[in-house]
């Protein structure tokens, strides 16, 4: 997929701008606090279907404003022209509008334009709490296919019924009516979705593990298992997590909630045989999670036949020169890359096919070109 | 503003309880009861108050009746072997619109639904599990909506029914027919191409 523009009107800082992009790598430049995070922010709502800094669109409308507008256009790889248009109004509901067609909202176009996103946070993914690496399997996985993206809403639909379930029955101290029943659908839905992520990670862990190996050596050691909390692999997940929900009853009615299930999983990796979270260097930490998201990026590109846009937002100062420059040869590859950073000369933005922004107090502008005056 | 007219404003406020009605349709309506004739507009008025006192559920599934029972409990042509349960009355009008079905009906008046804190007590379930077991039932659709809590109210029903033997089923989900390709939402087509059949 490559982006070849978009259009913003008040998001963020950006009062407006009207940009063409390259199809190779985009750097964006500025000093702190100009607003090149915003940048991409506008870009990746449409892929992930929600802000990855903020849950409430409300703070993404320029101060002062009512509302935003932001218009992508672009092409698939096969040469598809798409244009997306989403506006919010504060208070509102996001109206987005794909192709000329209406859609229920951001939600609905979660995964259309595939992507990659790699914030400073995320030097963290492999060593870090475990909900970071379930997030970034089910973000994985419902790019992949909508059914995935279905599944993974209607687990979470499940879960949140069942809690307001038991959360009433011990407010009000009276049995949970119907409770097998959601046993029975969440069950049913934790089994899909783990399903799913283990052969989401399996498609992960394959190519990860090449990257390893290329940059680590043939005997890394590196290898990536799915470690669910309630089923062992090979045994029937649905039976084992019912069996799970049964034992826990008593807890669950007392608590008001569900106290097992895949919202507890984790995923163990290993580097030189031995566990890294507990055991490798922060520089290994690093490697590991960058190799992550690049796997993630190859994984979308051979599974979706898509090459998914990458958005790196000021990682480079985190890592070393020598894994700085791996990771850039590694996005030269081929896919459309979208890189904020203070520090641009650090990336030898010189190499043809490569388009400079400077933002400057919410304003952005094609570097190379004379700065605008006074209008 | 009520033109100095508090009896039109009066049925114009009324119109706009509808569903679906707005401050300008409810006035259209308003104005077109003004040209109706009096006959016409006593019998309007007669039928909505009758319909209300006269139209209660019938005792067996449910369904909206002017009696004891519905029309299509006392129906004797439709088998009693198959008994398709729906949320509301509604959908079983929708259903027989159709006119492919010839089993009867049972109308749960809604959904295992925690959120509004619906629970099995709160639906027509005991009559259904009587019925299950007096009326030599064969096959029970449960055509609740293909949604959350439609799908949790169907496994519910299942298990409420397993000691019966009876059989328990769901329709199908797939692409609606006569519609575009273009129009149908990914997760519909990608469900439908999974549950794809030889031809």
């Amino acid at each position: 997929m490559i982006i070849r523009g978009v259009e913003i009107v008040n998001f963020r800082n950006i009062a407006r701008a009207a940009l063409r992009f390259s199809p190779g790598a985009n750097v964006v430049t500025g000093k702190n606090a100009q607003g090149k995070t915003n940048l991409l922010e506008a870009l990746y709502l449409f892929s992930l279907g929600r802000s990855f800094r903020t849950r409430t669109l409300d703070e993404t409308v320029r101060f002062g404003e009512e509302y935003f507008f932001i218009r992508l256009s672009g092409e698939s790889d096969a040469g598809v022209a798409f244009d997306i248009e989403a506006g919010y109004e504060r208070g509102g509901r996001a109206r987005v509008t794909a192709g000329g067609k209406r859609s229920a909202g951001f939600a609905d176009i979660v995964g259309m334009i595939p992507g990659v996103i790699f914030v400073a946070e995320d030097i963290a993914l492999a060593a870090g709490p475990p909900a970071g690496r379930r997030s970034y399997l089910d973000y994985t996985a419902a790019q992949l296919s909508p059914l995935h993206l279905a599944a993974i809403r209607e687990y979470a639909g499940v879960l949140r019924r069942r809690n307001a379930l038991l959360e009433r029955a011990a407010r009000e101290c009276a049995p949970a009516a119907g409770l097998d029943a959601w046993d029975e659908a969440l069950a049913a839905k934790g089994a899909e979705l783990v399903r799913i992520r283990r052969e989401t990670l399996r498609e992960l862990a394959e190519r990860a593990g090449a990257l390893v190996g290329e940059i680590v050596g043939p005997d890394a050691g590196f290898a990536m298992e799915y470690v669910c909390s309630f089923a062992p692999p090979g045994e029937d997940a649905a039976a084992s997590f019912r069996g799970a929900l049964e034992r826990a009853r008593e807890t669950e009615r007392r608590r008001g909630y569900t106290t097992c299930g895949p919202q507890h999983d984790d995923v163990r990796i290993l580097l030189d045989d031995a566990e890294i979270r507990r055991y490798g260097s922060q520089g290994r930490k690093r490697l590991v999670s960058l190799v992550l998201k690049l796997a993630q990026a190859a994984t979308i590109l051979e599974k979706r036949g898509e090459r998914p846009v990458v958005i790196l937002d000021d990682i480079f100062s985190e890592l070393d020169a020598e894994t700085s420059s791996r990771v850039r040869e590694r996005l030269s590859g081929g896919y459309q890359s979208f890189v904020a950073s203070p520090r641009p000369e650090e990336l030898g933005t010189a190499d043809p096919g490569t388009s400079v922004f400077r933002v400057e107090g919410g304003v952005v502008e094609p570097a190379g070109e004379p700065p605008a005056g006074p209008r | 503003m009520n033109y100095g007219l508090p009896l039109l404003q009066a049925l114009i406020d009324h119109f706009k309880k509808l569903p679906g009605v707005g401050e300008k349709s409810a006035r259209r309506l308003a104005f077109s009861i003004l040209d109706m004739d009096g006959e016409e507009v006593r019998g309007f008025a007669e039928t909505l108050v009758q319909v209300k006192e006269r139209i209660g559920f019938c005792n067996r599934c449910g369904n909206l009746a002017e009696g004891e029972l519905c029309a299509i409990c006392r129906d004797e042509r439709r088998s009693g072997a198959v008994i398709c349960v729906v949320e509301r009355a509604a959908d079983l009008y929708v259903l027989e619109a159709a006119g492919q079905y010839r089993g009867r009906y049972h109308v749960l008046h809604g959904v295992l639904s925690p959120l509004d804190g619906i629970g099995p007590g709160d639906l027509n379930l005991e009559a259904l599990e009587r019925r299950v077991k007096e009326e030599g039932v064969e096959e029970v659709i449960v055509a609740t909506n293909p949604s959350i809590e439609g799908d949790t109210t169907a496994l519910y029903i299942a298990g409420m029914l397993k000691q019966s033997g009876v059989k328990v089923t769901r329709p199908a989900r797939g692409l609606p027919m006569g519609s575009s390709l273009e129009y149908v939402d990914r997760g519909t087509i990608t469900r439908a191409l999974e549950g794809r059949e030889p031809i």
